[in-house]
């Protein structure tokens, strides 16, 4: 029971991480209030069901949907977000989630979509008395790969350093002759894209509908909290870590689950506000 | 080489900046006094495009006033007042974010007698000292061999010993190098090592144009910037 209730935290925390690290990008480093971010969500499950009808194979659908996240999102930040401060980026992000919410709605008819498993991952695989979906394992793989990527993209390369030193202070990296509008587009957009990709992985998991990002969102933001704001590495262990909590909590506490994440955050909020690993950056001019 | 013509600022509308026109030649240093708030700043970011400007700046006779700033600060280096260095990258990345190659920013931190020491270039830049992050910041600001650096006060709330190892890094930045210097800093005692020529601004209006040397008369700084009790702390 317990290696079962551990295996399906970690399926489920690995999930979680790809849309988290998408807003710990957003919101953790470039400090913006992203509230679409489970709009992009919603979106790339979307984009599965209606690319895997359409007999796309599943890597092209992944990569497709995080174009078609990043390009709309990219698009959204260079014409309306940037610059703008907390409330504004609050209230337009809302309005953007609402738009892409409504399309969705409109055009696959305002009912859940059955999301089908490609042939070649359908089954079971077992682990002694354990059994775990192919695709399960598929969607760990695949979300492990990203986590890691982005983990090292950011701490130990060129366009990380560019990326933490423009989320840190924006003018002063401009002064340096870094491109920091197109720099902050793009990293606004990959953020879009991985909430989309989790999306993607999720989608035969979940029942798609076009309300199914309200709670990723919430746990999103709790994730980038607990992590750390600004800290890719605090988000991945706060992903892991608050899955495997709400996982048992859902085992062996029942009643008790549905306020566990919530228990964390004030806990963290009032003992360690600036979570597992990172700076509290809310209070900091953004430059 | 940077000529600067018809030069006014403002910030949200207020003017900061009042018809201000210079040139300043390869190899110049060029020392910026003024009083607080007397605009040495915001000459400094209008060049830089960073607050609202117009009138006429050019750099090897190319205009580049109204160019976004991440083009100007590529030819024009700058080193702010707050020194803005990056926490959250290492020593040797505060340098590379500028455009260096590891190569390049080794090279530059073993020029620094405080920064010298390669076990330093790895850990994050926040734990440096005063005096080793403004090394920093100004060598951060040559990575990329500009035309023109702009100091902005490097020396304000440095401890004497730091003081002596900014001077001496900035001297040798010179050696061998066109690079011009336009030099902002309250007390004029120290530039006057290293700066040959002076521009006085005060109230956002540029007062004098002309040799430091002529600074060193008390009564005579005193009347540019507005003082009534002469000095040459300014």
């Amino acid at each position: 029971m317990i290696i079962d209730v551990a295996i399906r935290g970690l399926l489920s925390g690995v999930s979680l991480a790809t849309v988290a690290l998408g807003l710990s990008l957003i919101f953790g480093m470039m400090r913006t209030i992203n509230f679409a971010h489970g709009a992009f969500f919603m979106l790339g499950a979307f984009f599965y069901v209606e690319l895997t009808n359409r007999g796309v194979a599943a890597p092209l659908v992944i990569l497709g949907s995080a174009l078609a996240a990043g390009v709309i999102a990219g698009i959204a930040y260079r014409l309306v977000l940037k610059g703008m401060g907390f409330l504004e980026q609050a209230l337009l992000t809302i309005g953007l989630s609402a738009m892409l919410t409504e399309a969705v709605r409109n055009v696959w008819d305002n009912k859940p979509q059955p999301a089908r498993v490609p042939d070649y991952l359908k089954g079971v695989v077992t682990f002694g008395d354990n059994v775990v979906s192919k695709y399960s394992l598929f969607a760990v793989g695949i979300g492990l790969t990203i986590t890691i990527a982005l983990w090292v993209a950011i701490d130990h390369t060129s366009l990380g350093m560019q990326i933490r030193a423009a989320t840190e202070n924006g003018i002063t990296t401009r002064t340096l002759g870094v491109n920091t509008d197109r720099l902050l587009t793009f990293t606004y957009a990959i953020g879009a894209a991985l909430a989309a990709v989790g999306g993607v992985l999720q989608a035969p998991l979940v029942q798609v509908d076009a309300d199914m990002g309200s709670t990723i969102l919430i746990t999103s933001f709790i994730v980038v909290i607990v992590g750390g704001m600004g800290s890719i590495l605090g988000a991945i262990i706060a992903s892991l870590g608050l899955a495997q909590l709400n996982g048992f909590m859902a085992a062996y506490a029942p009643s008790y689950s549905a306020y566990s994440l919530y228990v964390v955050l004030i806990g963290f909020l009032l003992l360690r506000p600036g979570g597992l690993i990172g700076k509290w950056y809310l209070g900091e001019e953004d430059g | 080489m940077l000529d600067v013509e018809g030069l006014e600022a403002s910030y949200h509308a207020r003017p900061v900046l009042r018809e201000i026109s210079f040139t300043v030649s390869a190899g110049e240093c060029v020392a910026v006094v003024g009083t607080n708030g007397a605009g040495k700043s915001s000459l400094f970011r209008a060049l830089l495009n960073l607050v609202d400007m117009d009138g006429a700046i050019s750099l090897h006779g190319t205009p580049i006033a109204g160019q976004p700033t991440y083009r100007i600060g590529r030819q024009i280096g700058y080193v702010p007042q707050e020194r803005e260095i990056f926490s959250t990258l290492s020593v040797e990345e505060n340098i590379r974010i500028a455009g260096a190659t590891s190569a390049r920013a080794r090279e530059l931190l073993s020029k620094s007698s405080v920064l010298g020491d390669p076990k330093i270039w790895g850990r994050s830049a926040s734990a440096l000292s005063g005096g080793q992050q403004q090394a920093l910041a100004i060598l951060r600001s040559v990575a990329r061999q500009p035309d023109v650096l702009l100091l902005d006060e490097p020396l304000e709330g440095l401890a004497p010993i730091a003081v002596d190892e900014v001077i001496e890094l900035i001297a040798g930045l010179r050696v061998d190098s066109t690079m011009a210097i336009l030099w902002a800093e309250h007390s004029i005692e120290r530039l006057s090592e290293l700066c040959e020529r002076s521009l006085v601004i005060q109230g956002g209006e540029l007062k004098y144009d002309g040799e430091l040397n002529q600074l060193q008369n008390k009564e005579r700084l005193g009347q540019l910037l507005g003082l009534e009790t002469t000095g040459t702390t300014a």
